[in-house]
């Protein structure tokens, strides 16, 4: 049965959709049950599988292979390695608490299940997917849900000066303000979301295209070509063609992960979009650009990556001090967090950027954490919103006298989100710590403050909604006290601390997943020396220590060679 | 066998956790008498542990005794340590005294919320000894980050002051603005051990335990830059003078329970003898290092003294005495020898008593008026002789007057110092000039003199509760200051393992190996 | 040069759907004639099953390979011709079930309708066939006259009118532009068919003859720059008859155009190249930016085909087997979701009479069936994934970067998002924007069957492609002979040209 786990999980939503279609909306009960049912099973699977995956194996598991067209050379190759199976399982986790989360929405609540279950499907099957050409099939299919979700369901934002600081913003928040004009409009954020988006998605598109050319195989087939495509010292356009495949498939799926100052999609879509699917897009549908990133440019130009990822270096330092201030300054519940998540996006590509394995399973692990503590906050800041019909933070108040069950998950969430010990969160950040100083010692500074600004707003937020004065309009909200309404926070917090508390088989699958990448891209000569005589092949002089600062990873690797990591699937 | 039975079981485990189990308990009651009354036993339970690691803890010795060693995460290096010597188990003694006192305390004084306070009380227990108990680094921050949550609600939710939330994110930030440059430098502590690690094949590749930390060469830019790292983490929590600002608003407006933690127990001092001069001799005693720090220490304690002597609110006065005396402490420390850490040790212990007890004695007088402003007092001798007492003698004790515990911590101090530089040495002494000044004279405004018209004469003289919590504290101060050779036999054997390892240095040492560590 | 006219009832086996056609078509007039009284859809089911059967006859020599010549090479029978047989028939019979009721609307001439609709089915089957330059003349013409008559059809209608002129005078030129270059090519090489030019030589007067032949065709497929007259055609002729232009033609001309370039220019390759780039990328951006600022949805598919149809080019423009194999897959995907949008605008306006996007607020409430069935077919026609034009987009430009076409491919690329833009615009009326009145709209059975199938052909191409692209790859097996880049050799520097 465990064989085929993966398609379990991917196809699960896909058949709640196909049961759905056939429900009608009146029966109000029957539609939530086949939704739920659909994402517990999805879940319940992807556990199976997160407990199943061997790290002492390693590789891709329970890997499925169907011919889909040979003259494309395209087929459905779904696997995961250590780097897929915990983001499969936070998509699962954030289905099936988001199907909770939204039990309440009354209107077209089919239709809503129905493109909540296809994003998640879609946000899975990139996670598992082994082949280009799916890759970009199930990340495109993505985009689109989103669109009608935030559309039908979503709500509109005031207006972006309003919830900004007046004065200060428009000079600090020059890039947001340029690209947000003022909207106000669910109908704006999603528009503007699903074109960056799709946008941005045709650049990578580009460059899966030119791999699939240039590697001449006539195949997507990710593991086909980082084995044998010989993409490297191709000179184009006064540089290589590696590097400009390089920068099209990382800027192209950079945009969503969102890496400043591509982010300003990502705010205005969080605002406005209901509640679960906030949870979704911050938790997992983000992840998909670190996610891709990893899967093509790392594993197929592992060279190009050791070469040109300062660039998100660089660029993860604007990230996480302009997303940190412009969340301190918003005065929107769900602004704050979708600037906090664009924030935090910083660390996962500072975590990538470091290159090693500490620092690259922290990013994993972090994106996985991240997943967690964001879902709990957007869950909240949806419960609120539900009650009130506000998310202006000063207007609210005092709310924790009417929601004390959410207003101490709402403190959980905080610590997690910060990175408070016991969390997994935690676990990440020191990794990335660690991971990162080697090379970045003036970004993991700055991260370390990211940290601090990222408790201010959150607690200047916690203050602002759950402490204080309350205004009477509000005496008539309520706490969650159904199961359904408490179910999805009590799952997530476990997640997060339990993970916290006992990250060893987490951390084992990612290692897992990471070393292998890791060799790679630490076992190859530099490509400066390769850039001078074009006709010199990467294979030759491997092993050779580039720089004493360097030496500890080749050590490590060789290492992880002498313990039987090396991946070979 | 018996001995067996007892060298096998998890002592520090059971103090570690007995109280958030507690915490765990309390949140079952619904009866306001029977959760103060639980809490109370829990914390008398406590105590009676902690008594026991007292009692069989062996003096003159520099090993990490009662040690619990489980590997946590092994692939990061984490592990799950605890263990007391010299340094700390006087610290665990203290916090479990001092968390009985602060329940006594309140047992009548807070009124809302009972259930909460009590469970935030415990869980604060809980961390504070985490942090005093924990060998491995990461172990150590985790305590030391939680400490955040249950203070920040203390503060937040029982203080009295009308800026309590603001006082409250004071606090957090500024102690985690310092905290997680502290993370960093336990972070740079762990890859420079992995390293060394690496180069010369040992298991575990990583490690934050400090005993193996302990036997790793650091690089001397290394050790100043992680020692500036740490710093920072411990300055902002101690707090050494420029970073002290949060310390006054937070006495000020927290309740008096978080008031006497936060001022009676010296995490970041303890920080300094625990980590940062142990694992960094060189840099502790590099010229630029010992010059800035002391400069702060100095400057402290002449800031604060002058500060405290123009305060017209007591609580407000007592926050910058306390800076005043942490001036001391940090110089004490950074004489970097022999009297001078054991003078700081005793110290950061006398004012858990001295220090602690005069923000009792403020909450009694707060109890009764509603505040502690110097202009709604005067005469009240007259009318509540038995606190006026009390007052004077701890307040005495505060200022270091033979006989009590000040005067031996304050004396070994001055020594170590004057023994490291003169000049060190008689700048410090104005302190205890200035000490003696800003209590005395408020003292004798407050108390002496004429009964003052704002003075309600109603007011009633100490009731039983607090007579106990008085004099549990006065007999400390004296114990320590007629006869402190019990508290010094236990210190010295790790002071002198520090002193040692000051000498010696981190390169030494290695080839030492592990010798401090009998489990 | 002598026609040997000796056909042998082999030869006229060929001809067989042709014929059966042909007959039907009489049949169709004859009882048109014969029983005034007949309800006129019977007429409709009459000729549906004519089309049927004529269907099943070009399947049944599609599965037998039944294959060849006639009349010495004017008339070819081979996979390809009937891949486009069957394209045309199928839209065919799609079209005129999604008439019926529209036809109900005529005052007179209903009958005639379907006999016009299907004569020029018969013309364009033709036109798959023709494979000298003398047929392609006879048979686009042949095909062209029932279009005047059906443009025109709504004869109150001023919009209508105009649109019958303007397709009128523009089809003649065309004609016209189409003799002039035939003569001319044929007064430089002195040959007709295709097969027989591949070893002309490239003389100013054979350029002029195939860029007027081009130029012709252009108008044919309406490619920017000879795509004047389908805007207002497409908006004034009634919605069927759009919905057949929109398709039906457009593969008859692409039919021509693959033989003529692939076969009788195969040579000249790298001349005609740049001209298709450059006629690809103008009818792709302007397409899809004019159809932006659309307020009536049969103007904003007339445009969005112009864009469409620049897609087709880019395929054209590869000039390989494969690039023959995408523009016959891209064209069966187009044909499922433009005839099941067009049938979906044709319901809207039979049920609220208004063609104006405005008007199409709020139709997720008034009738979900056709918002989501619509969304489906415009998400198909912005080629997003898993639908059918998504994967026929991917694998014209997969064609096309096998060849090295970096620069069309970027603007391709492009121009979808901008298409993603305008499609979605119509997808917040129907779904965000709340309706004017919520009386739900009430769609036909006969409309339902055409939604049907173009949904099924949309999610299942969409989703399962393969059995299509074998299909696709048998008929374009003719091409194979042209080269194929040897893939894994040391490549030409990229973007260079």
């Amino acid at each position: 049965m465990s064989e085929y786990l993966l398609l379990y999980i991917l196809f699960a939503p896909f058949v709640g959709v196909a049961a759905l279609i056939f429900i009608s909306n009146r029966q109000l009960m029957l539609v939530r049950g086949v939704a739920s049912a659909s994402a517990g099973l999805c879940l319940l699977a992807s556990l199976y599988l997160f407990f199943l995956y061997d790290p002492a194996k390693g590789g891709f598991q329970f890997v499925q292979k169907f011919e889909w067209s040979k003259q494309l050379g395209i087929s459905l190759y779904l696997g995961v390695d250590g780097v897929g199976t915990p983001l499969v399982l936070a998509s699962a986790i954030l289905l099936f608490a988001g199907i909770f989360v939204s039990w309440h929405i009354k209107d077209r609540t089919k239709e809503f299940y129905i493109w909540l279950l296809i994003l998640a499907a879609a946000t899975i099957g990139v996670f598992m997917s082994l082949d280009l050409f799916f890759l970009y099939f199930f990340y495109e299919m993505s985009v689109i849900p989103m669109y009608l979700l935030l559309g039908m369901w979503g709500s509109h934002t005031k207006k972006y000066i309003e919830m900004t600081d007046p004065e200060g913003l428009k000079q600090r928040d020059s890039v947001g303000f340029i690209f947000n004009f003022a909207s106000n409009s669910k109908e704006y954020a999603a528009m503007k979301l699903v074109l960056f988006l799709s946008a941005w998605a045709v650049v990578a598109l580009m460059g899966i295209l030119l791999i699939y050319k240039y590697s001449g195989l006539n195949t997507f087939d990710i593991l086909v070509l980082r084995e044998q495509a010989k993409l490297m010292n191709i000179p184009a356009l006064g540089t290589t063609l590696d590097k400009i495949i390089w920068l099209l498939i990382f800027f192209g799926f950079a945009s969503i992960a969102p890496l400043w100052p591509l982010h300003s999609w990502s705010p205005v879509g969080h605002a406005a979009a209901p509640a679960a699917t906030s949870m979704l897009h911050a938790g997992v549908l983000m992840k998909l650009g670190h996610f891709s990133i990893i899967r093509v440019a790392f594993e197929i130009l592992p060279e190009t990556t050791r070469e040109l990822m300062p660039i998100a270096a660089v660029l993860c330092i604007f990230s996480i001090i302009y997303g940190g201030f412009v969340a301190f300054y918003a005065k929107d519940t769900k602004y704050v967090i979708g600037y906090s998540s664009s924030s935090h996006m910083g660390y996962v590509f500072l975590g990538m950027a470091a290159l090693n394995y500490i620092g690259l399973s922290g990013a994993v692990i972090y994106m996985f954490a991240h997943a967690m503590a964001t879902g709990m906050l957007f869950a909240m800041a949806g419960w609120v919103y539900d009650q009130t019909h506000t998310r202006d933070i000063p207007s609210l108040g005092g709310l924790s006298n009417r929601m004390p069950f959410i207003a101490g998950c709402f403190v959980v969430a905080c610590m997690a989100s910060i990175g408070m010990p016991g969390t997994v969160n935690f676990i990440a950040e020191i990794m990335i710590i660690v991971g990162g100083w080697e090379k970045y010692p003036f970004q993991v500074i700055v991260a370390v403050i990211g940290i601090v600004i990222t408790l201010a707003y959150l607690f200047r937020m916690m203050r602002g909604v759950f402490y204080g004065t309350m205004d009477q309009k509000y005496s008539h909200s309520h706490d969650a006290v159904a199961v359904a309404d408490r179910l999805p926070l009590l799952v997530m917090i476990a997640v997060s601390i339990g993970f916290g508390v006992f990250p060893m088989h987490l951390y084992n699958v990612v290692r897992s997943g990471i070393d292998p990448l890791v060799a790679r891209i630490t076992h190859v000569v530099p490509i400066a020396a390769a850039a001078d005589e074009p006709s010199r092949q990467p294979s030759a002089a491997t092993h050779q220590i580039t720089s004493p600062r360097s030496s500890s990873h080749e050590l490590t690797a060789s290492q992880l060679h002498a313990e039987g990591f090396e991946k070979t699937p | 066998m018996l001995e067996e039975l007892v060298s096998a079981f998890p002592i520090l485990s059971c103090i570690l956790f007995l109280p958030v189990a507690g915490a765990a308990v309390l949140w079952l009651f619904d009866d306001e008498d029977l959760i103060r009354t639980s809490a109370l036993t829990i914390t008398l339970v406590e105590f009676a542990l902690s008594l026991f690691v007292l009692v069989r803890f062996v003096p003159d010795s520099a090993s990490m005794q009662f040690s619990e060693h489980v590997r946590w995460v092994p692939a990061l290096g984490i592990s799950y340590h605890l263990a007391v010597d010299g340094i700390s188990v006087l610290f665990v003694g203290l916090t479990a005294f001092l968390t009985i006192l602060i329940v006594i305390y309140s047992w009548d004084t807070v009124r809302h919320q009972v259930k909460l306070y009590m469970m935030a009380l415990l869980a604060l227990e809980t961390t504070t000894m985490g942090v005093f108990i924990s060998v491995d680094l990461i172990l150590f921050f985790v305590f030391w980050e939680l400490m955040l949550i249950p203070s920040y609600f203390l503060i937040k939710l029982w203080g009295g002051g009308a800026e309590r939330h603001y006082a409250a994110l004071k606090y957090v930030l500024y102690t985690l603005f310092g905290s997680v440059f502290m993370l960093v430098g336990i972070a740079l502590l762990d890859i420079n051990y992995h390293q060394w690690a690496t180069l010369h094949h040992l298991e575990p590749a990583y490690s934050f335990d400090l005993l193996e930390l302990l036997t790793v060469p650091i690089p001397l830019q290394q050790q100043v830059l992680i020692f500036w790292f740490m710093f920072l983490g411990f300055a902002f929590k101690a707090p050494v003078f420029p970073f002290h600002t949060w310390l006054p608003d937070a006495l000020f407006e927290g309740p008096i329970g978080m008031a006497v933690v936060l001022s009676g127990l010296k995490l970041g001092t303890f920080g300094f003898m625990r980590f940062s001069i142990p694992l960094l001799p060189e840099a502790s005693k590099s010229q630029m290092v010992v010059s800035v720090v002391m400069a702060l220490g100095l400057a402290a304690i002449l800031y604060g003294a002058i500060m405290a002597l123009i305060q017209p609110d007591f609580r407000r006065l007592l926050a910058y005495s306390s800076i005043s005396h942490l001036g001391f402490i940090v110089i004490g420390l950074f004489a970097l020898n022999y009297q001078g850490l054991q003078g700081s040790l005793l110290t950061m212990i006398n004012l858990g008593f001295s220090t602690a007890g005069l923000f009792f004695i403020a909450g009694f007088l707060y109890s009764r008026h509603q505040t502690t402003q110097l202009a709604s007092y005067g005469g009240m001798a007259k009318q509540v002789p038995l606190l006026a007492t009390f007052f004077l003698f701890i307040g005495l004790a505060s200022i270091g007057l033979p006989g009590t515990n000040g005067f031996v911590g304050e004396f070994l101090i001055l020594l170590g110092t004057f023994k490291a530089h003169w000049i060190y040495g008689s700048v410090a002494v104005l302190g205890v000039i200035f000490g003696a000044a800003y209590f005395l004279w408020y003292y004798e405004r407050a108390m002496m003199g004429p009964l003052s018209k704002t003075v309600r004469t109603s007011i009633g003289d100490l009731h039983f509760r607090e007579i106990v919590i008085a004099l549990s504290l006065s007999i400390m101060i004296l114990w320590i200051g007629l006869y402190p050779a019990p508290f010094l036999k236990m210190m010295n054997g790790s002071i002198q393992a520090l002193v040692d390892r000051l000498d010696r240095g981190t390169v030494a040492s290695m080839s030492r190996g592990p010798a401090v560590r009998v489990d | 040069m002598t026609f040997s006219l000796t056909i042998s009832p082999a030869d006229l086996m060929l001809l067989l759907p042709e014929m059966i056609l042909t007959f039907w078509i009489c049949l169709v007039l004859t009882v048109d004639f014969a029983f005034p009284r007949l309800p006129k859809e019977q007429l409709a089911y009459l000729s549906i099953g004519g089309l049927a059967i004529t269907l099943g006859c070009l399947a049944w020599f599609d599965a037998t390979g039944i294959t060849g010549t006639l009349f010495a090479n004017m008339f070819v029978v081979d996979r390809m011709a009937l891949f486009f047989k069957m394209l045309i028939v199928a839209a065919t019979i799609l079209v005129i079930i999604a008439s019926i009721e529209f036809v109900q609307r005529f005052t007179f001439f209903r009958g005639e309708y379907y006999f016009l609709v299907v004569m020029s089915a018969l013309g364009m089957m033709f036109m798959a066939s023709a494979n000298d330059l003398l047929s392609v003349f006879v048979t686009l013409e042949f095909s062209t006259f029932g279009f005047y008559i059906l443009v025109a059809y709504l004869r109150e209608d001023a919009a209508s009118n105009e649109a019958g002129l303007k397709f009128f005078i523009l089809g003649v030129f065309a004609a016209g532009l189409l003799a002039y270059g035939i003569s001319l090519v044929y007064g430089e090489t002195g040959k007709l068919v295709f097969s027989d030019m591949v070893s002309a030589q490239a003389t100013p007067g054979l350029v002029i003859g195939y860029l007027l032949i081009f130029a012709a065709l252009g108008f044919k497929i309406g490619a920017v720059p000879f795509h004047s007259w389908i805007p207002d055609t497409y908006h004034g002729s009634p919605t069927p008859v759009t919905a057949f232009l929109s398709i039906a033609p457009k593969g008859a001309a692409f039919a021509i155009l693959l033989r003529m370039f692939y076969v009788a220019l195969a040579n000249f390759k790298p001349t005609w190249v740049l001209m298709l780039v450059a006629a690809s990328i103008l009818s792709m951006t302007y397409g899809n930016i004019v159809a932006i600022a659309q307020k009536n949805i049969k103007r904003l598919l007339a445009y969005s085909g112009i864009a469409q149809i620049g897609n087709v080019l880019i395929g054209l423009a590869a000039g390989t087997k494969m690039g023959s194999d995408a523009i016959l897959f891209y064209l069966l995907t187009y044909l499922f979701a433009n005839l099941g949008a067009f049938a979906i605008v044709i319901a809207v306006s039979q049920a609220i009479g208004s063609d104006e996007i405005e008007d199409y607020s709020g139709l997720g409430r008034r009738s979900p069936f056709l918002a989501f069935a619509m969304l489906i077919f415009l998400l198909s026609l912005a080629g997003v994934p898993p639908l059918a034009g998504f994967i026929g987009k991917l694998y014209i430009f997969i064609a096309a970067i096998k060849e090295g076409l970096y620069t069309l491919i970027a603007v391709g690329v492009i121009n979808i998002v901008i298409s993603l833009y305008y499609y979605l615009i119509v997808v917040k009326r129907m779904y965000i924007v709340e309706p004017h009145d919520p009386s739900p709209v009430s769609i036909s059975g006969h409309m339902k069957a055409v939604v049907y199938v173009g949904l099924a052909g949309t999610l299942v191409i969409g989703i399962y492609p393969q059995p299509v692209i074998d299909w696709v790859v048998a008929a374009s097996l003719m091409f194979s002979n042209l080269a194929e880049p040897v893939a894994s050799t040391p490549l030409l520097p990229p973007f260079g040209g």
